[in-house]
């Protein structure tokens, strides 16, 4: 059996793993890169609407316009520079070492059947998948019909294929809204978007342009609470949610013929948590230190695949960092000490779980409220330390500080300093 | 009895705003005196109420010496609103079958800004009906969009958004 | 491969087997060994795409019920049948062994009672259990566990693989299968053969398939079909069961099948695990009407999480990757209705199997072979049977070093297809080669899109190798058969742009029934992920 030793290898090449993988070439290492898909670029292949590129390139890409660009920038890397590039071939374990470290990657592919990669740090990007019908649990029978936004994007963009001619979509999530758009275009007529929330999960100009400009009714606080139909989809019920409880006597039904569910994101982890990586319960993906590295000695996590986001750039800028703190890690880098963060009130989680003062890096959480002129305040130990006013939040919108501004040096820090993140 | 109509009132939001885009909302006769858009131009989304004096007429486009705009926050709905209402346009993405790729069925492909939101059906209806022969560039010019132009006066066209 | 009549297109043989379920099919199998014409036909695009896709998978230890029903005797002569079919047929069982856990003192009485009745019935090495030994049999048990019964002859099964494992070897032996044939009436021809009269059976297309014999295996419409062919009157009462699938990351995986004390209705709600290493917590038990209404209500979720809860505390909700639920066909006596027919001399009546229906399946097949033979049926046997199938490999058991020897065999097992259960595209192929024309078909068959993304990232995958390796085309592959088209549409103009929308039909509903029986929604057949 083939087996490679490298310094490093990522996992997925999507956004995040082009990204973590030049940034360990760039900084010296020899980094396999690992896609099972026979083309880099991962789901943003499918995402053909613009809106990409806006942080890392300045202009409006579309994703496979925004895939393309970093292709034409990590491609180049492959031989002499130091990355191998392994597309078609998918990680089938991720096996630590036992007392010096590193890492065993199974690997399989069409060309070269089944082979290890051998590193000393992994850099996991494997992205996210969908929350479907069995995770949110809508009653009903199980016709065909009932799709993943997801899937249905990929049926309908990469394959030309249209899940029917009436569709109702569930959740007003980007992906949700950006269907709707997509498959009123494509000759589908939307007859409604399901929003469990009070208010829509999706960005406003989603909402104006992909909604507004068709006439898509919107039900927030209301549920699908039944699927109709023996062998194809028939009908959706449609509940009114008072006050959070379903307020059955106003259900209605809306025939259709396709029901896509756009529900949530959950980061595929499944390596992780079979490496041995805590989990954190609140993001899906891997618990990280300061240094984006799971509990795992020598295995880091960026992008969708430690924590849903929802601009790309912010994955490409969390995956850079994710490989240069390996890079650093290969090269012996050891943080002297690590802050504790806590996600305050209205906070639901803060990544990464530390703060190294030496290298401060961005903290990116996500807000619990939707808010016009929020207080954004940091405090150390209880002690306020900086406050910043935000003109709008809203759950839909990660949001982040950068610490490199705070100037830790002049405070005092302990070794059991917190460091508290909160909105008001 | 609780009717559709009912809860969409209370819940419903999106589809209550007049617009001239959408038929179904101008159906009334009498003339329309305001509008009411959301500003996509920062994520606070202010609702904007576009007024018309004078009223405007079934069909009829703005007269922008007409046009009053209240509701935003910044001077950037003031323009937004203006273009809006005036000159709505859209950028359009879809995807082309194409014919000869060892990756792809279809290829993505984007208009190079955006274009008359009234232009979009006919092109779309254009773009699903072609077919494209690989190999393809990023980038590659596929058609000019008649009648529009970005800023510079540039015809806006429609290009492949990756390779095949 | 399963044959479609086209229309007028008619075949005739020596036995028709109506209904593909286990039962149908275990008996093909049996009759598949004699120099016979045996052609097994079903309603649906696949076999055992009913009852026998969507139940607890257990092959059930002996003690539930007394031996005076006939269901008891073939339970135990079918449970000691399945490590010769295990051999022969390579479909997913073990032995796990099955636990009855007592939670108060109160209950031992009645698992003292189903140990005598498992002892009598000849239940092989069941034992009463102290508390400390059920908790050593499985510490997944909750501690509360007073003590219990262990009847390790008991397992699980994947019952959707059993049954295509029993089709394909009747196939082997030249058994022809008949998909999308649902019998709409029937014809006895009055001429005087040498077993009497010939049936036809005509679909509603006008394909027919006529034989010297008849076997209802209908399942839930064996009343039906029984009406149909002239012969008795009785009545299937279907009966709902509900079940949840979790993840197999789930922290509450039980070694053994885990049942409560049961009551007087149903056996409870059980947390059994399965062969490919998810959980199945279930089934609920409801009397319905509709014969193909499986669909789920979640309106019990949250007692049949509590009760669950009762035997495996580390049972969580957040686990569930699907639920369905499967129509269990029931008669009033409460045992299998097996004999040849009093009005149709040439109808084996094989009704009411419900459980331990999967269990018994093996014994069915004995059992209505024999009663043929006293019917007068000739059976003489085949000399070149082969009772064996060639193993198909699965590359989510192998070691690396034994998936590179499949490698090399085939390079379609280096193309992972399903990322969640690491199915290749190889085992897709053959599993589409071996009939399985459905999503449904190739998820029972290859567990693709069985795992916890539900075919969100392979469907469309699975999609592209059936139409390459039939020629269907993208638009007609289906879920379940026609009617059933996942993406039946190209994309095209427009929809709506420019044109004012159609009114939404929108009907009102006074009160949303939490009764599923009482939706006007029809359902089709819930299915095991």
């Amino acid at each position: 059996m083939t087996e490679y030793t490298l310094d490093a290898a990522v996992i997925g090449g999507g956004a995040a793993g082009m990204s973590a993988a030049k940034a360990l070439v760039d900084a010296g290492c020899t980094t396999a890169l690992v896609e099972r898909e026979q083309t880099l670029g991962g789901i943003l292949l499918q995402c053909i609407h613009n809106g990409f590129g806006v942080h890392e390139f300045k202009e409006e890409l579309t994703g496979p316009e925004y895939a393309e660009r970093w292709e034409d920038m990590v491609t180049p890397l492959a031989g002499p520079r130091g990355a191998t590039i392994f597309t078609d071939t998918t990680v089938m374990e991720l096996i630590p070492g036992s007392d010096e470290g590193g890492f065993t990657l199974v690997c399989v592919s069409p060309g070269s059947g089944f082979f290890h990669i051998r590193t000393r740090a992994v850099v996991l990007t494997a992205g996210c998948r969908e929350r479907n019908r069995g995770n949110i649990r809508i009653p009903g029978t199980r016709p065909a019909g009932v799709y993943t936004a997801g899937l249905a994007q990929r049926m309908v963009n990469m394959e030309g294929c249209l899940p029917g001619k009436d569709a109702v979509i569930v959740g007003s999530g980007d992906i949700g809204l950006i269907m709707a758009r997509r498959l009123v275009w494509s000759g589908c007529r939307v007859h409604g978007v399901v929003e469990i929330q009070p208010y829509p999960s999706g960005l406003t100009r989603n909402i104006v342009q992909c909604l507004n400009d068709f006439s898509i009714p919107l039900y927030l606080s209301h549920v699908v609470s039944r699927i109709h139909g023996r062998t194809r989809l028939e009908a959706v019920d449609i509940t009114p949610l008072e006050e959070g409880r379903p307020d059955t006597a106003k259900t209605f039904t809306q025939a259709c013929d396709n029901l896509l569910l756009s529900v949530g994101l959950i980061p595929s982890a499944e390596l992780a948590r079979e490496a041995g990586a805590q989990l954190n319960p609140l993001t899906g993906g891997p618990l990280v230190d300061c240094r984006l590295m799971s509990t795992v000695p020598g295995l880091f996590a960026a992008g969708n695949g430690l924590h849903v986001h929802d601009l790309v750039d912010y994955v490409s800028a969390e995956a850079r960092r994710a490989g240069e703190n390996a890079a650093a890690y290969l090269s012996g880098y050891q943080p002297a000490r690590q802050i504790r963060l806590k996600p305050g009130s209205n906070i639901r989680y803060l990544v990464p779980g530390t703060l190294d003062p030496a290298r401060p890096q961005p903290i990116l959480f996500r807000p619990m409220i939707v808010k016009n002129g929020a207080i954004l305040t940091l405090s150390l130990d209880g002690k306020i330390i900086k406050e910043q006013k935000k003109n709008h939040i809203q759950p839909s919108e990660m949001m982040q500080v950068d610490p490199a501004k705070l100037d830790l040096g002049n405070l005092e820090l302990r070794p059991d300093s917190v460091l508290e993140v909160s909105l008001s | 009895m609780n009717s559709q109509q009912n809860s969409n009132q209370n819940n419903k939001q999106g589809n209550n705003n007049p617009d001239s885009r959408n038929p179904a909302a101008t159906a009334t006769e009498n003339p329309e005196q305001t509008r009411e858009i959301i500003c996509i131009a920062c994520p606070v989304g202010c609702h904007l109420q576009v007024m018309f004096r004078g009223g405007l007429a079934k069909d009829a486009s703005p007269d922008p010496d007409t046009i009053a705009i209240t509701g935003n926050r910044c001077p950037r709905g003031e323009i937004y609103g203006r273009e809006e209402v005036l000159a709505p346009t859209r950028m359009v993405t879809t995807t082309i079958p194409v014919a000869g790729s060892s990756f792809a069925r279809r290829v993505p492909v984007r208009t190079t800004g955006p274009i008359p939101v009234a232009r979009i059906p006919d092109l779309l209806t254009q773009l699903h009906a072609m077919e494209l022969h690989a190999p393809l560039a990023r980038g590659q010019v596929l058609l000019t969009v008649e009648g529009s132009e970005n800023s510079d006066n540039e015809a806006i066209q429609v290009v492949t958004s990756h390779r095949a | 491969m399963y044959t479609q009549l086209s229309p007028g297109q008619g075949m005739s043989a020596d036995v028709a087997i109506v209904g593909a379920g286990v039962s149908g099919c275990a008996i093909a199998r049996v009759l598949s060994a004699y120099k016979l014409d045996v052609i097994l036909i079903d309603k649906e695009a696949d076999v055992c795409f009913g009852t026998s896709k969507a139940n607890s998978g257990i092959v059930h230890g002996g003690f539930h019920h007394n031996k005076k029903y006939l269901k008891t005797r073939l339970e135990i002569e079918g449970n000691l049948m399945f490590d010769r079919l295990h051999r022969e047929l390579d479909f997913p069982f073990e032995r796990r062994g099955i636990l009855v856990a007592a939670m108060h003192e109160d209950e031992l009485k009645h698992v003292e009672y189903l140990y005598q009745q498992g002892v009598d019935n000849g239940a092989i090495g069941i034992e009463m259990c102290s508390r400390s030994r059920m908790l050593e049999l499985d510490p997944q048990l909750h501690s509360d566990c007073v003590g219990g019964l262990h009847a390790p002859g008991g397992g699980i099964i994947e019952p959707y693989r059993y049954g295509f494992s029993l089709a394909e070897s009747a196939m082997k032996n030249g058994v022809e299968i008949v998909v999308n044939f649902p019998v709409a009436r029937a014809e006895h021809s009055t001429a005087k053969g040498p077993n009497g009269q010939t049936t036809t059976l005509f679909a509603k297309n006008g394909t027919k398939v006529s034989a010297k014999w008849i076997i209802n295996a209908a399942g839930l419409f064996a009343d039906d079909l029984s009406r149909i062919l002239g012969a008795e009157d009785f009545t299937i009462t279907p009966r709902k069961g509900e079940y949840y699938l979790l993840d197999k990351l789930t922290r509450g995986a039980p070694r053994k099948v885990l049942f409560p004390v049961p009551s007087s209705i149903s056996k409870g709600m059980l947390v059994i695990p399965t062969v490919e290493g998810t959980v199945l917590v279930g089934p609920t038990a409801e009397d319905i009407l509709d014969k193909e209404d499986t669909a789920t209500s979640g309106t019990m979720l949250d007692s049949i999480f509590d009760s669950a809860r009762r035997l495996v505390p580390a049972i969580a909700m957040n686990d569930v990757i699907t639920s369905f639920s499967g129509l269990r066909p029931a008669m009033d006596s409460g045992d299998f209705y097996i004999e040849p027919s009093k009005i149709q001399s040439n109808l084996i009546q094989v009704a009411g199997i419900q459980s331990p229906g999967l269990t018994a399946s093996p014994a069915i097949g004995e059992y209505v072979k024999n009663l043929l033979k006293k019917q007068g049926c000739i059976l003489e046997e085949k000399p070149d049977f082969d009772p064996f199938l060639e193993r198909i490999p699965h590359l989510r058991d192998k070691t690396s070093f034994q998936s590179e020897e499949l490698n090399q065999h085939d390079p379609g097992y280096s193309r992972i297809v399903c990322r969640c259960e690491k199915v290749s595209e190889a085992e897709i192929r053959s599993a589409v080669k071996a009939g399985h024309h459905t999503l449904d078909g190739i998820k029972f068959a290859a567990r693709a899109g069985a795992g916890r993304c539900q075919g969100g990232f392979c469907t469309h995958r699975t999609i592209q190798i059936i139409h390459e390796e039939t020629g269907i085309p993208l638009s007609h592959i289906s879920k379940n058969g026609p009617g059933s088209e996942m993406f039946a549409l190209p994309v095209g103009p427009p929809a709506l742009l420019g044109t004012s929308p159609p009114a939404p039909k929108v009907s009102e509903l006074e009160v949303s029934a939490p009764n599923a029986a009482d939706q006007p929604g029809k359902s089709n057949q819930g299915g095991q992920a």
